[in-house]
C-alpha cells in the first residue's frame, strides 16, 4: 500500500465519518432558492414547455414547491412588455432566469450576473446571446434551435408536396429580429428549388388573418409557418386558418401536426426546455453559465397528418410518408 | 512471641499489597483496552489490507473489462455506419448518375441512421454527385469539386476513410467517414459523434465513475457530461491520458490513480478503440472505489470505541467487585493496625474469593486475638512463676531437699531403735542405721551448703561422677520406703560407663525425687507388681541415659509435658517443685529430662547427661 494511498484511504475515512454524523438535512422550502420562467407567450398554450422544464429540473435535484420556488412570467405576446419584465426580475433578484428566444435577450440586456438559461430558435451567437457556442462565456447559455437553418429543409419538405408551378408562401414574423436572416435564406433555398417563393409578414392575430387571406387571394398553393415565439403561441389560429383556407402548411413544432397540421419538421420542443431545466439545475448547484456550452439537438422529426391530408384532398408521395418520423392517421 | 511476629508480618504484606490500590484499576483498564485495541485492531488491520489488495485487484480487472466492452461497443457503433454506408457503395444505381429515385434512397438513410447528419456521393473524379442533409437543402449533380480533399483522396478501394474528429461550429463533434465503391465514386458521410453519448452515458461505473472517449489528439469527443465535449475539452495534459499515448493498447496493469478532468483522484483504465485512434477511459474516483474500505475502518473504529466503552464498564464492575471491596479491607486493615481492636470483624457479602478473603482475614483476626489472649496469661504466668522460683519456690525447694535427708534420718532412726529395742538388739544393725543417720545428716547439711552456694552464686561444684554410684546410693537411702510400698527394685546398670561432670548432691537429689516419685506412684497398684526398674546406659554419641521405669497408672498424654512445670502435682500433698526443680537442674548441667509412658503401664523417666567437658554446665 503506498503512502498515497494510505493518506487516500484515511481522507476518505474522514469524509465518510463526516457523512455519517451530518447527514445533510432535506432542504426546507423556507429559503429554497427561486427561479423565473420568462417567456413571451402566454401559460395557456405553453403549458407543455413548462411542465417539461419542470421535469429537467426534477431530473437535475429540483422539485418545485419543494426545494425550489419557479415564478412563471408570461409576455402574453406582447414583446414590449419584455423590457419592463427583464427589469422586475433583476430587482427581484432570482437565482437564475429560463427564457425563451426574444425574452432572454431581454433579460440579457438587464443583467450581467443573473444567469440566464435560454431556449432560442435564433442564433444564439448572432443574437449577441453567447460568444460561442462551445464557450459562452458570460451569463448566458441554454438550448439553440437551430430553426432559422431548418426552414430551408422545411420549405424542402413542403416542395415535395407542390405542383411543379405552384407559389408557395412563407410566413414570417417582422418582430423577430432574425426576420430578415430567416427570409433571406427561405428565399435562396427557394431560388435553387426554382420554387416561386411569396414572403409575407404578420406580427399580430390580425396580420395572420390578413396574411391567409392574402397568400389565397394571390393563389399560392402551400404556406411555410417560420419558427417563431409568437407563431407558436398562434398555432390554434394558424392551424384553423389552413384549414379554412385549405392550404397546406409546414410548421416547426410537432405539436400543430398533432392539433391538426398538416406536417412538421424540426427538433422537440419540450426536449428542448426539459434540457434547460437540467441547466438551470446544474446553475443552481453551482455551475456557471460561461462554462456550460450551448446545446443544439441532435435528432429532427419530421411529423405527417394524413387526416389533415386527406381533409386537403392531397395525395403524400410514399417516399415522404416511409420516411416521416410520425404518420398521424 | 514467634506466632506475633508472623501475624504482624501478614499484616504488614497485606497492607504492601493494598497499598496498589491506585494502580490497580489503571492497570485493569489498560489490559483490557490493550487487548480490545489489539485484537480488533490486528484483525482490521488485516481484513482491511487483504480486502484492499483484493478490492483493488478486482477494481483494476472490472474497469478494464469495462473499458474493453465499451470500446467494443463504441467499435461496433462505427463499424454499424460503415456497413450501413457501404450499403450505397454496393447499390446498383451507385453505377449510374444520381436521380430522384436514388435521392429518395439516400434520404432514407438519414432516416435509418440519426447519426448521420450530411450524406454525399462524389463520383470518380472528385466531383459531387448527390447531397442529402438534415440540415441544409438537398442536392442532386452540385458538381462541387472536392477532388483535393482528403475524403476523397485518401480513400481507398477496400478501406474506409476516417478523419480526425472536427468540432462544427467550434462545439459538436463530427467526424467523416468515406468509402470508395468499385466504380471509382466515394460515399462519404458526415457523422454527429454525440450519438456516442448513448454508449458511454449507459456505462455505470460505480456510483460517480464515468467513461470516456479521447481522441488521439486528446480531445474528449464522449463524456456522460456532454457539455465537456461540446467545450472541445482538451484532455491531453491528464496523465492518464499521455499514458495512453504511450502505451495505447492498454493492459490491465495500465490502471493507475491519476486526477480527472474535474480534479478528483481517480482509479483509472483505459484501452484503445480500433480501428480508430481513439481511447476508451473508465475511471472510477479513489474515495468511491475504496468507500467499503473506508466504512470497514469506520466499522472497527466505532468496535474499537464500543470496546473502550465495554472495557470503561468492565472497569466500573471490577470496581464495584473487586476494587472497593479490597479498598474496604485495606481500610479496615489499616484501622485495626491502628486501634490494636482485634475484635473488629469485616462485613462481606459475596461468596466469591474477595468475600472468602474477608473470612479468612477475620479468622486470622479471631486467631491473632485468641493468640494475644494467650500470650498475655503466658506472660502473667511466667511472671508468677518467676516470683515465685526467686522467693518461695526457692524455700519450698530447700525443704525439700532438706526433708528427704531428714526422712531418710527419721526412717534409720525408727530402724536403729527396733533393732536395739529387740530382745537381743542387732548392735551391726544399729551401727549401720547410724552410719546412715550420719550420711544423711552430711547429705541434709551438704544441701544447705549448696543452696548456700546457689544464693552465694557460687560456681558449680562440678566433678568427675559415676552415675551407677549416685544410683546405688539413691536405692540404698530409699530402701526403707521400698519395703514399705512393697516395691521391688531392679537395678539394670551398665558397669562400662564413663563418669559425668556433675554436682553429685543436685545428681543424687534428681534421682532420688525421681525414684521417690515412682514409688509414690505405685503406691495405689494392688492388681499388679509394683516394679521399680532403674537403668543406666550409654547415650550415643556422647552422654549417659539413666531411665527409672514405674508400674503405676502413668501419666495422661496431657500432662506429659506439663508435670515439668513448676506447681503441678498429681499427688494431693505434693507442691509441684520436684520435677520442676529437677528438670531445672538437669538443664543446668546441660543435660535433658524427659518422660514416656511405659508398657503395659507405668511411666519412664529419661534423664540424658552429657559427658567431660561438654558437661560444663550454665548456672
Amino acid at each position: 500500500m503506498r503512502r498515497r494511498d494510505i493518506v487516500t484511504l484515511l481522507s476518505g475515512v474522514l469524509a465518510s465519518g463526516a457523512g455519517l454524523a451530518w447527514p445533510a438535512p432535506a432542504r426546507a422550502q423556507q429559503g429554497a432558492p427561486a427561479v423565473a420562467f420568462f417567456h413571451s407567450g402566454s401559460a395557456q398554450v405553453n403549458a407543455g414547455i413548462a411542465e417539461a422544464f419542470r421535469q429537467g429540473l426534477r431530473e437535475a435535484g429540483y422539485t418545485e414547491n419543494k426545494n425550489l420556488k419557479i415564478e412563471f412570467l408570461w409576455a402574453e405576446d406582447h414583446t414590449d412588455r419584455l423590457e419592463a419584465m427583464a427589469a422586475e426580475l433583476v430587482r427581484r433578484q432570482v437565482a437564475v432566469i429560463a427564457a425563451n428566444s426574444v425574452s432572454a435577450v431581454a433579460a440579457k440586456a438587464a443583467t450581467a450576473t443573473i444567469p440566464i438559461v435560454f431556449q432560442s430558435g435564433i442564433d444564439p451567437v448572432v443574437s449577441g446571446l453567447v460568444a460561442s457556442l462551445g464557450h459562452p462565456g458570460g451569463n448566458t447559455t441554454g438550448v439553440s434551435f437551430f430553426a432559422s437553418t431548418l426552414e430551408v429543409k422545411k420549405l424542402e419538405l413542403l416542395h415535395e408536396l407542390m405542383p411543379a408551378a405552384a407559389v408557395i408562401a412563407v410566413l414570417v414574423n417582422p418582430n423577430n429580429p432574425q426576420e430578415e436572416n430567416q427570409a433571406n435564406e427561405v428565399q435562396a433555398a427557394a431560388s435553387m428549388l426554382r420554387r416561386p417563393l411569396m414572403i409575407l409578414k404578420a406580427g399580430s392575430e390580425r396580420d395572420i388573418d390578413a396574411a391567409f387571406a392574402a397568400l389565397v387571394q394571390q393563389g399560392a398553393k402551400g404556406v411555410v409557418v417560420i419558427g417563431d415565439p409568437f407563431f407558436n403561441s398562434r398555432r390554434t389560429q394558424l392551424i384553423a386558418l389552413a384549414a379554412r383556407y385549405a392550404t397546406p402548411a409546414i410548421y416547426s413544432n410537432r405539436e400543430n401536426v398533432d392539433e391538426g397540421g398538416l406536417i412538421s419538421y424540426g427538433a422537440s420542443l419540450p426536449e428542448a426546455y426539459r434540457e434547460v431545466g437540467i441547466y438551470t439545475g446544474r446553475i443552481l448547484k453551482g455551475a456557471k453559465p460561461a462554462d456550460l456550452p450551448v446545446l443544439q439537438p441532435t435528432k429532427f422529426e419530421m411529423i405527417v397528418n394524413l387526416r389533415t391530408a386527406k381533409a386537403l384532398g392531397l395525395e403524400l408521395p410514399s417516399a415522404l410518408l416511409d420516411r416521416a418520423d410520425k404518420v398521424i392517421e | 512471641m514467634i506466632k506475633r511476629a508472623k501475624t504482624s508480618a501478614l499484616i504488614s504484606d497485606l497492607a504492601a499489597l493494598f497499598r496498589f490500590r491506585r494502580r490497580l484499576r489503571p492497570k485493569f483498564v489498560a489490559v483490557l483496552t490493550i487487548v480490545v485495541c489489539v485484537a480488533l485492531i490486528s484483525t482490521a488491520a488485516f481484513e482491511v489490507l487483504f480486502s484492499y489488495q483484493d478490492r483493488k485487484a478486482s477494481l483494476i480487472r472490472i474497469q478494464h473489462e469495462q473499458a474493453e466492452s465499451a470500446a467494443g461497443k463504441i467499435a461496433e457503433f462505427m463499424k454499424s455506419i460503415e456497413d450501413q454506408l457501404s450499403w450505397t457503395t454496393h447499390a446498383p444505381w451507385a453505377a449510374t448518375a444520381p436521380n430522384r429515385q436514388s435521392l429518395d434512397l439516400w434520404r432514407m438513410m438519414l432516416r435509418q441512421v440519426p447519426a448521420i447528419t450530411d450524406l454525399a456521393l462524389l463520383d470518380g473524379t472528385g466531383h459531387e454527385q448527390l447531397r442529402v442533409s438534415r440540415l441544409s437543402l438537398d442536392e442532386i449533380g452540385s458538381q462541387l469539386d472536392f477532388s483535393k480533399d482528403p475524403k476523397f483522396l485518401e480513400t481507398e478501394a477496400a478501406k474506409p476513410y476516417r478523419s480526425p474528429v472536427y468540432f462544427r461550429g467550434g462545439s459538436e463533434p463530427y467526424m467523416t467517414i468515406s468509402l470508395r465503391a468499385r466504380n471509382g465514386s466515394v460515399s462519404v458521410a458526415e457523422v454527429n459523434l454525440k450519438f456516442i453519448w448513448d454508449v458511454v452515458s449507459q456505462i455505470r461505473v460505480g456510483e460517480h465513475g464515468q467513461a470516456y472517449v479521447v481522441d488521439g489528439r486528446g480531445r474528449l469527443i464522449a463524456h456522460p457530461d456532454i457539455s465537456l465535449v461540446l467545450r472541445n475539452t482538451d484532455l491531453s495534459d491528464l496523465a492518464q491520458v499521455q499514458a495512453a499515448r504511450t502505451d495505447s493498447a492498454g493492459s490491465p496493469e495500465s490502471t493507475q490513480i491519476a486526477k480527472d478532468t474535474y480534479g478528483r483522484e481517480v482509479l483509472t483504465a483505459y484501452t484503445s478503440i480500433a480501428p480508430l485512434d481513439w481511447t476508451m477511459f473508465v475511471e472510477l474516483p479513489v474515495d468511491e472505489a475504496y468507500a467499503p474500505l473506508y466504512s470497514l475502518i469506520l466499522r472497527v473504529s466505532i468496535l474499537i470505541l464500543v470496546g473502550l466503552l465495554l472495557a470503561f464498564i468492565a472497569d466500573l464492575f471490577l470496581a464495584r467487585w473487586i476494587v472497593q471491596p479490597l479498598e474496604r479491607l485495606e481500610k479496615f486493615a489499616s484501622t485495626v493496625r491502628k486501634t490494636k481492636d482485634y475484635s473488629l470483624r469485616v462485613e462481606h457479602k459475596s461468596d466469591d474469593e474477595i468475600g472468602r478473603l474477608a473470612v479468612a482475614f477475620n479468622e486470622m483476626l479471631s486467631e491473632l486475638s485468641a493468640a494475644r489472649e494467650r500470650e498475655s496469661s503466658e506472660q502473667f504466668e511466667l511472671a508468677r512463676v518467676s516470683r515465685l522460683t526467686t522467693m518461695g519456690a526457692m524455700t519450698a525447694s530447700i525443704a525439700h531437699e532438706i526433708n528427704q535427708p531428714l526422712a531418710a534420718i527419721a526412717a534409720n532412726a525408727n530402724a536403729g531403735l527396733r533393732w536395739l529395742s529387740r530382745p537381743a538388739p542387732d548392735i551391726e544393725e544399729v551401727h549401720a542405721a547410724l552410719k546412715r543417720i550420719n550420711n544423711d545428716a552430711h547429705r541434709a547439711s551438704e544441701v544447705i551448703q549448696s543452696v548456700r552456694s546457689i544464693f552465694k552464686k557460687a560456681p558449680q561444684q562440678g566433678a568427675s561422677v559415676n552415675v551407677n554410684d549416685v544410683v546405688l546410693e539413691v536405692l540404698a537411702l530409699v530402701h526403707g520406703e521400698l519395703m514399705n510400698y512393697h516395691v521391688a527394685a531392679k537395678p539394670d546398670l551398665d558397669q562400662f560407663l564413663p563418669q559425668v561432670r556433675a554436682d553429685r548432691v543436685q545428681l543424687q537429689q534428681v534421682v532420688l525425687n525421681l525414684v521417690m516419685n515412682a514409688v509414690e506412684a505405685m503406691g495405689s497398684v494392688q492388681d499388679r507388681a509394683r516394679q521399680l526398674n532403674v537403668a543406666s546406659r550409654r547415650h550415643e554419641p556422647n552422654g549417659v541415659l539413666i531411665t527409672v521405669q514405674d508400674t503405676g497408672p502413668g501419666i495422661d498424654p496431657d500432662g506429659k509435658d506439663r508435670i515439668f512445670n513448676a506447681f503441678f502435682s498429681t499427688k494431693s500433698s505434693g507442691m509441684g517443685m520436684g520435677l520442676f526443680i529437677c528438670r531445672s537442674i538437669v538443664e543446668a548441667h546441660g543435660g535433658r529430662l524427659w518422660a514416656t509412658p511405659a508398657q503395659p503401664r507405668g511411666t519412664i523417666f529419661h534423664l540424658v547427661l552429657p559427658i567431660g567437658e561438654t558437661a560444663e554446665g550454665r548456672v
